[in-house]
């Protein structure tokens, strides 16, 4: 598989993450829908190799389908039915809201974000699947659908690439969204930082979960927002509410920032473990390769 | 609670920087673009839910830390029950000014040093508050009350115009007397005393009934290593007006107060000035004994006479002085009558003629001459010019002598009464004895063969009083060899003072004071010279010059006075005296003498009495010349016992006072400086600061 070459788009997607990508391989962990043939299982019975059940004959079924043995020795007609394998639509659900453009070493978390979704593209495309994206910034949702020709591809990339964070957090519109157009179950990766109120996104993943979407977050994480790393007056303005600006002890107010984040944290893990949703913690300046590769590798054991 | 250096307690407003700076960091705060917006409205929301106590108590830490710096500085210090600042303290200070405080160590005394001690706190007292001074005397007596302190030169100036007393007054009654100024108002006690236990008898009483508010006590006791002190515990001259040429006995009674035995300890004699011989004598622990030492006074006038010990601890009572007068001639008047001038009847012939044989005998001192008074015409005015009048049975007894005589004495004349065979007991005792004017009644008078196997003789050997040893004295004045062959019994009234008795202890002499000056001698045996053996004894001479001195010398005002006695002289004649004054020793300012009418003379009298012992002086002019009559004023001994308090004693006031003990002012201001009562805390302070310096690193480590 080739890449694009252009110079805005390379930083998302660097060779040696390309390479080390070429090894991995990503599995749905449930049944998709797909109109392509692929390496994953489809909720569609059909004529794969895999044997699913036997069903009552009915009128209409295909005469091919019917296994004889059985019938003759149950004296009714009986059809096999198969388990199909198809195509996964991965879709990018890509946070560019203003608290993406923190930073405390060289990359934003909307880099970092960026990154994660061009290799979950990369890797989708690569072995045959579909991807699409959502990507809100604050002032719109740009929308992809699902593709997986290497011209969509780079269509992604250069969309992650022109995007810059700014704005209110749009990611739960995003996501509405996304569950209102009833496509195809898929796999649906968000990228954020998750740093709002969580009932307003938990809700479309919940719907899209209901519509048989895998949903798997990824969750970008500052080190500086981590550790809260001030011991005096500090100013805080917000990225997301322009004119806010917070005046506070900022050693007093420690404490209760380091126990708040602990809880955050805790409640997103709680939250995603009792829906069976993968959330994998990125932190911003993790290589996008190993994180990914560890990620992958933990869902395949767990598949396994 | 008080500080010694309280000007750092103005930093303590460096507290507060902590609390500034935090504010003040507010507007230096620095702007961080934040995306994690939505976590830190949920800690904002936590926060404003309760107070942030970690803030709270780091700042806290911090200003207390820099406080307890400031206050470490300033020095604090715990007093006991004060509560008040330094500046608003009252400062009493008892200064024993008793002759005690006068013992000297290298050669510098007690009091010299409670002096230096004193001064030397002047620079720890602040300037706003006040002091009363109290000096502990004879009585405790207020220099003065609340005065506000003025500067540390005024404090010097204050204590250096002191001088000691000596006087033995007790500890427990200058308590009692300062406790009395006690106001409510916290107040500093400075007891500058001596550990004399006699001086703190009764003190633990006082202090268990009523304990010292003080806020601080000290007690300043300044060093004694040697405690061995005599004293002269009196001293006295026999007789104090003495013919010239005839002997005078200085007696000086000393004594030991010390659990040591004192060995050949020197006691000079001086007489104007000059010594005229020492003694050396031991003594046993607490032993006293009297020391005589004879002279002849050739000079006719007044005299100074002074016992002192050279060398001791307590230089007042080492010293006693006392004055007396050298006279030419006694003029003894001896009432006779007409009708009685048979032999051996009258005194008269008798004295008159042992008068004539001194003067005839090459006698080269002074002498007596007898003069008859006519007992028919008693005149008092006329007896004046007598020194002395002599009543014996040579005369009928008469009422108008009896008053003539009761008035002569209590107007300051010396009268002898003569109890011979031939005096009339019924009317002698109805006249005389009765109304309270002769010292006896008579009795029985007896009479024995003279020559024979029975008499009396004098108890004593020596005339006047002189029990003791030590008295050089020739064997021609041994007169109880003097045998007495006729007597009367002789009953003693109870002022009746026997000054000499016969062998078998009956009285030979009595004699009874008649107001300030006036006496009353009776002699229980006749002087006609037919009776004794007065004749055939050399003594004849010295033992009538010893009586006539005794008996004419009580007719004139002592000489040797006691501190605080006014200082009294008879000047006989009429002639007015133009000018008087008297002076105490080392006193610069004469004192006024009060000239006063009396009969057959003036009296002059110094009202103001002399406290000092030592030599005092009265200087008369008259329109024919002045003369001085010396005195001495004459101390006692009870502060001379330097007896220290026992250490449980001690150390049960010291806890029962409080007091902080010291015994120079180095370690009495040092004392003041850690105690004002109480301990210096500065380093409690700082480990407190320490503390909380401690805390605040711990919140701080809390925080990062």
């Amino acid at each position: 598989m080739t890449t694009p070459a252009d110079s805005s788009i390379s930083p998302l997607l660097r060779p040696e993450t390309r390479e080390a990508l070429r090894r991995l391989e990503l599995y749905a962990r449930r049944t998709v829908d797909g109109l392509l043939h692929g390496i994953h299982r489809s909720r569609r019975k059909g004529i794969s190799a895999e044997f699913d059940h036997h069903k009552n004959y009915q009128p209409g079924d295909p005469i091919r389908h019917v296994d004889w043995k059985v019938s003759a020795r149950l004296d009714r007609l009986y059809v096999k039915r198969y388990l199909e394998d198809t195509a996964l639509a991965v879709r990018l659900a890509v946070d560019a809201s203003g608290s993406m453009g923190q930073r405390t070493g060289e990359r934003s978390l909307y880099d970092q974000a960026a990154r994660l979704a061009a290799a979950l593209a990369y890797l989708a495309v690569r072995q045959g699947d579909s991807a699409g994206l959502s990507l809100a910034d604050g002032e719109r949702v740009q929308w992809l659908p699902a593709a997986s020709t290497q011209s969509h591809f780079v269509q992604i990339l250069e969309r992650l690439a022109m995007a810059r964070p700014g704005g209110q957090d749009r990611l739960a519109v995003a996501l509405n969204a996304l569950a209102a157009r009833n496509e195809p179950r898929g796999l649906v990766a968000v990228f954020s930082d998750l740093m709002f109120d969580p009932d307003a996104i938990r809700r479309p993943m919940n719907r899209l979960r209901a519509a048989g979407h895998e949903v798997l977050i990824f969750q970008v994480l500052d080190r500086d927002t981590e550790r809260f790393p001030f011991n005096r007056w500090v100013i805080f303005e917000p990225r997301e509410s322009s004119g806010r600006r917070y005046r506070l002890d900022a050693l007093s107010l420690r404490r209760l920032y380091v126990e708040e984040y602990r809880v955050w944290r805790a409640e997103w893990q709680e939250w995603t473990r009792r829906r069976d949703i993968h959330l994998v913690e990125v932190q911003a300046e993790e290589a996008v390769e190993t994180a990914l590769g560890l990620y992958l590798a933990r869902r395949s054991g767990a598949e396994a | 609670m008080t500080f010694l250096q309280p000007l750092f307690l103005s930093a303590l407003i460096l507290g507060a920087l902590p609390i500034l700076l935090y504010f003040l960091m507010r507007f230096r705060a620095r702007p961080v673009p934040w995306g994690a917006e939505y976590l830190l409205l949920r800690a904002l929301a936590r926060r404003k839910k309760r107070v942030d106590w970690a803030q709270v108590l780091l700042l806290a830490f911090r200003t207390l830390a820099i406080m307890a710096v400031a206050l470490a500085f300033a020095r604090p210090l715990w007093r006991k029950g004060a509560g008040g600042a330094a500046e608003g303290v009252h400062r009493l200070v008892i200064l024993d000014a008793t002759a005690s405080m006068q013992a000297e160590e290298n050669g510098r005394s007690r009091w010299n040093r409670a002096q230096e001690s004193l001064q030397a706190m002047a620079p720890l007292w602040s300037r706003r508050g006040e002091w009363s001074l109290l000096l502990l005397d004879d009585e405790p007596r207020w220099i003065f009350r609340n005065r506000p302190l003025g500067s540390a030169t005024e404090i010097r100036d204050t204590v250096a115009s002191l001088s000691p007393g000596e006087g033995a007054a007790r500890i427990a009654d200058a308590l009692t007397t300062a406790l009395a100024l006690e106001d409510g108002r916290p107040m500093e006690l400075y007891l500058l005393a001596d550990d004399q236990a006699s001086a703190w008898e009764g003190t633990a009483e006082i202090l268990e009934s009523r304990p010292l508010n003080a806020a601080a006590t000290y007690w300043l006791c300044p060093p004694l290593s040697g405690r061995r002190n005599l004293a002269v515990a009196s001293f006295r001259l026999i007789p104090n007006r003495v013919l010239r040429g005839h002997p005078v006995i200085l007696r000086a009674e000393i004594a030991n107060f010390s659990a040591e035995p004192s060995s050949d300890v020197e006691i000079q004699f001086q007489v104007d000035g000059a010594i005229i011989g020492t003694r050396r004598v031991s003594l046993q622990p607490w032993q006293r004994i009297w020391v005589f030492l004879e002279t002849v006074s050739q000079d006719v006038g007044f005299h100074a006479a002074t016992v002192r010990l050279p060398s001791d601890v307590l230089p007042l009572d080492n010293v006693m002085s006392a004055g007396f007068e050298t006279i030419e001639q006694w003029r003894i008047g001896v009432l006779t009558s007409s009708d009685r001038s048979e032999r051996f009847v009258s005194s008269y012939p008798f004295l008159a003629q042992t008068a004539d044989l001194l003067k005839t005998g090459g006698w080269n001192g002074g002498g007596w001459s007898v003069v008859p008074l006519d007992a028919a015409a008693p005149n008092p005015s006329e007896w004046r010019g007598c020194d002395l009048i002599v009543l014996d049975g040579g005369i009928s007894l008469t009422e108008p002598i009896a008053s003539a005589l009761e008035r002569y004495g209590r107007e300051g004349g010396a009268i002898l009464a003569v109890a011979d065979q031939h005096a009339a007991a019924e009317s002698w005792n109805n006249l005389l004895a009765d109304r309270g004017f002769l010292p006896a009644r008579l009795g029985i008078a007896r009479s024995e063969r003279v020559g024979g196997e029975r008499f009396r003789r004098l108890a004593s050997p020596w005339y006047g009083g002189l029990e003791g040893r030590g008295v050089e004295t020739g064997a021609d004045r041994i007169w109880n060899r003097i045998r007495f062959y006729a007597w009367r019994e002789l009953e003693p009234s109870a002022e009746a003072h026997v000054c000499h008795r016969f062998d078998d202890q009956s009285p030979f002499h009595l004699e009874r004071p008649l107001g300030l000056r006036g006496t009353v001698h009776l002699l229980a045996s006749g002087l006609t010279g037919s009776e004794n053996a007065l004749f055939v004894r050399e003594a004849i001479y010295p033992f009538l010059s010893a009586l006539f001195s005794d008996a004419a010398s009580r007719a004139q005002f002592s000489l040797a006075i006691r501190r605080g006695e006014p200082l009294r002289f008879f000047l006989q004649g009429s002639d007015p005296v133009v000018g008087a004054q008297a002076a105490g020793e080392g006193e610069k300012e004469p004192r006024t003498i009060a000239s006063l009418p009396a009969e057959g003379g003036w009296l002059l009298e110094c009202r103001d009495p002399i406290r000092k012992s030592g030599l005092a002086s009265m200087l008369i002019l008259r329109s024919g010349g002045y003369f001085r009559v010396w005195y001495g004023v004459q101390g006692t001994v009870d502060d001379s016992d330097l007896t220290p308090l026992e250490p449980e004693t001690q150390n049960r006031l010291v806890r029962l006072g409080g007091w902080r003990l010291a015994t120079d002012g180095a370690q009495l201001a040092e004392e003041v400086r850690r105690g004002r009562e109480g301990r210096e805390l500065y380093t409690w302070v700082l480990a407190a600061g320490l503390l909380f310096l401690m805390g605040e690193m711990t919140m701080s480590l809390r925080f990062a």
